[in-house]
């Protein structure tokens, strides 16, 4: 997994290439931990990301209510079809924002 | 948080840092940095954890549990540092092999965690595995943390429920049932719109515990068509959810789509049954497979003869020996994890009366297991529902040990509305008894009229529209040449075996659906309708599909549009039902209403107050009365008037105080327009029912009172 940061007006913009599931959440959640401050709204660009275990899926959860009690904005961009199918069908998908495109974003 | 010592491993097995378990609980649990494993075996020598990676054919390690591990007969071990989600767990058990004795022990299997909440290898439905695996159903760890937010079970009074029978891939496999995710829990979620519409408010569902569909599987050599075990009446794992019933099975997602679904359901107000099969298990006899009882302790799973060989009480090949303490700790166990992590709301026990016998075969008096589910704290919400025999020939309705709390299928009732209906002679006196919730099955144990599970129909036999189209039963697809399913099924044609031009004889068979839909709605107790009966679903006059997977079981969406009329009609009866508390009055002993002076129940004949009983009698009106107060008017009153001859007759009604006058609201014998909204108020102080046709009439404020 390859996660880089970027911005996008006033949006923190995390850039994640690859799976997401057990073994690489920890990655994720670390690299969160240690460049993003939840005082400004975080995008996930999902759009690279070939596969959301489980796991995955509760990693993003557990990072949208840290954002939420933080008092600030989780969205994801450009997730792609099957890992949306998932997400709706297991109930997931109620809990996050979703946009196609990074430009997408409010300004 | 603080530090616990054992937090830390003790010791390295296999290359893996363990330290002794937990026997308590069962299964598999976390526990921080690791995971606990707990199996019971009684006659086992030796107990070996076998840990693959997902999917893989060979496991990367196989951890021979210490004997100073083991507590009693349990042996239990901590395992620190897994992956959690990639992790596939099962057992070794060594021990002898002497059938005679009851050990089947085979060391050379790996067995399913009889408390595995998450099964895989099978994820999706259909697809031939490698038979030759030694470990074809794996376990897996469940992580059990869905976000419920404030949803809980509904407990909606059992005298309000009116019950949706359904099968999880049949709802929404056709491709005409529009929704995205075929024959899945999801698909079911789809059509929750379809079942608020329709105004049912409880939906029971045909087994979704793990089950091997490809049990007996062959090519039926008449039609070229597999046969399957569609059904899923056979147990592989009590815990898990289906996979292959998830749209994310393959995903191993089954846990969270399944919860979805109960989410999404309790939020459309629609409460969750589910049919549980505790009776045997998808083992068999001695030549089934084994996959996880029959290795980790036969004797104490299964009902065994004294030469070592299998009871068959199921009719299926085994029999779980349920009133063996410890498998009868396994059932509560179930039990209580479906309702507390599932939020179940009640439970329909498949061929309930094994559950009442002992581990020789006697039927008890005061069945230990059906106690303790009776007066389980966790449960104590929960419907119980008994399917109330059993293929060894125990036939309890009316008399099954019921504790206050269980309630009954009601096959009586099912047989006697057929009977009434193809206009049987002597059915009247006890079609009396069933509208009433069949007092004389149940009032004087002290039971209530919802004890009786009312229905027609069930997965069980003839659909609706095939009980008015076959006199006889057409299994030949299920490949038994005929000899399977039941022969007496009380139903009648209306004129031809099968599909037909006829248009009077159309015209019959779609008032008798009317009729049989008319009476369930409007007696006491719990009416439970068969999925797509509200439209006229039919399997072709197959009356024991539980083999057949295709568009023959499959709910053919597209009558929902041609039978739109019947639907209409059916909804219209349900929301009836909701208005009119008289219906679901839940007492034998209930007093009626002091002004007008009427009793909660009375029946008539074509002169009121005046029922023929006579064994030609094909003929019968009951009233039914209760205080309203929350209306106007403030009494509830409903007169229904079924007649199963073949000629019209003229029906004079009761007289109702100058304040109240009778009003049709159900006419099956007007065949452009059976139901009335609002109901009309009728001129005169009698009305005709038509031949085999059924009247319902409400009291409603007189125009000029």
């Amino acid at each position: 997994m390859l996660i880089t940061k970027s911005q996008y007006t006033l949006w923190d913009i995390v850039h994640i290439e690859g799976k997401i599931d057990t073994k690489t959440s920890s990655f994720l959640q670390e690299f969160i931990d240690n460049e993003v401050e939840f005082s400004r709204p975080l995008a996930l660009d999902m759009s690279l990301v070939t596969f959301l275990s489980s796991a995955g899926l509760r990693a993003l959860l557990l990072l949208s209510r840290r954002s939420h009690s933080a008092g600030s904005q989780l969205a994801l961009i450009g997730t792609n079809q099957n890992i949306v199918d998932t997400m709706e069908v297991t109930g997931f998908l109620e809990y996050f924002t979703l946009y196609s495109e990074i430009e997408d974003l409010s300004h | 948080m603080a530090q616990r010592i054992d937090q830390y491993p003790t010791e390295v097995i296999g290359g893996f840092s363990v330290r002794q378990g937990s026997p308590m609980p069962f299964g598999v649990s976390h526990v921080p940095n690791g995971l606990n494993f707990s199996v019971y075996t009684s006659a086992g020598t030796s107990c070996t954890l076998v840990l693959f990676d997902s999917g893989q054919e060979f496991p990367f390690v196989e951890i021979k549990i210490p004997d100073y591990y083991r507590i009693g007969n349990v042996y239990c071990i901590t395992v620190f540092n897994l992956d959690v989600e990639g992790l596939e767990y099962g057992f070794r058990v060594d021990g002898p092999f002497v059938p005679e004795r009851g050990d089947r022990f085979d060391v050379t299997r790996v067995l399913l965690d009889p408390y595995a909440r998450v099964i895989s290898g099978r994820n999706q439905w259909g697809k031939l595995p490698n038979w030759e695996q030694i470990y074809p159903y794996r376990a897996r760890v469940s992580l059990d943390d869905f976000d419920w937010g404030t949803t809980r079970p509904l407990e909606i009074p059992p005298e309000d429920l009116i019950i949706y029978e359904a099968h999880v891939r049949g709802l929404t496999q056709s491709e005409s049932s529009g929704v995205k995710y075929n024959g899945t829990y999801a698909g079911i979620v789809e059509k929750i719109p379809y079942l608020k519409s329709l105004g049912i408010n409880a939906l029971e569902l045909m087994p979704v515990s793990e089950f091997d569909e490809l049990e007996n599987s062959r090519i039926n050599p008449d039609t070229g068509e597999r046969i399957y075990n569609y059904w899923g009446y056979s147990t592989v794992g009590f815990f898990a959810p289906k996979a292959a019933y998830a749209a994310s099975g393959n995903s191993n997602m089954q846990v969270d789509e399944f919860k979805r679904m109960v989410k999404c359901l309790h939020e459309a107000g629609i409460e969750v049954i589910l049919d549980v099969v505790f009776n045997h298990t998808a083992e068999g006899n001695e030549h089934g497979p084994t996959l996880a009882f029959k290795g980790l302790d036969n004797k104490v799973y299964y009902m065994l003869t004294p030469e070592g060989y299998y009871f068959n009480f199921s009719g299926t090949g085994n029999t779980l020996n349920c009133n063996n303490p410890v498998v009868r700790a396994l059932v509560l166990d179930c039990l209580r994890y479906w309702a507390a992590e599932y939020k179940i709301d009640g439970f329909r026990f498949d061929l309930a009366s094994i559950l009442g016998r002992d581990p020789w075969g006697f039927p008890l008096s005061n069945p230990p297991l059906l106690e303790a589910l009776a007066f389980d704290p966790i449960l104590s919400s929960c419907k119980l529902i008994a399917e109330a025999w059993d293929a060894g020939g125990l036939y309890q309705v009316g008399s099954f040990p019921a504790f206050g709390r269980w309630s009954e299928w009601n096959g009586k009732y099912r047989d006697c509305i057929r009977r009434f209906l193809k206009g049987d002679q002597d059915q009247v006196g006890e079609l009396a008894q069933r509208i009433q919730g069949s007092p004389d099955l149940y009032q004087t144990s002290g039971r209530s009229p919802s004890t009786s599970i009312n229905f027609v129909t069930c997965h069980d036999g003839f659909t609706l529209a095939d009980m008015v189209a076959y006199n006889y039963k057409h299994n030949d697809a299920n490949g038994e040449a005929g000899h399977d399913g039941c022969d007496n099924n009380f139903s009648w044609n209306c004129g031809a075996e099968g599909p037909t031009d006829n248009p009077e004889i159309l015209a019959l068979r779609s008032r008798q659906i009317m009729n049989a839909f008319a009476i369930l709605l409007t007696s006491r107790g719990t009416p439970m309708i068969l999925m797509g009966d509200e439209f006229g679903r039919t399997q072709l006059g197959n009356n024991n599909a539980y083999c057949i997977d295709s568009p023959l079981t499959w709910v053919d969406w597209d009558l929902l549009t041609s039978h739109q009329h019947l639907y209409k009609y059916v909804s219209a009866l349900i929301k009836f039902r909701h208005q009119h508390p008289c219906l679901r009055t839940n007492s034998f002993d209930d007093k009626g209403i002091s002004v007008p002076a009427l009793p909660s129940c009375s029946f008539h004949g074509n002169e009121p107050w005046n029922p023929d009983w006579s064994i030609g009698s094909r003929q019968l009106a009951w009233m039914f009365c209760r205080d309203h107060e929350q209306s106007q008017p403030t009494v509830d009153i409903v007169y229904v008037i079924a007649n199963s001859a073949h000629y019209a007759t003229q029906f004079a009604l009761p007289r109702l105080p100058c304040n109240l006058q009778w009003a049709v609201a159900f006419n099956t014998g007007i065949q452009d327009q059976p139901y009335n909204n609002p109901p009309v108020p009728l001129a005169s102080s009698d009305v005709l029912a038509g031949e085999r046709s059924v009247i319902i009439l409400q009291a409603v404020p007189s125009v000029s009172g």
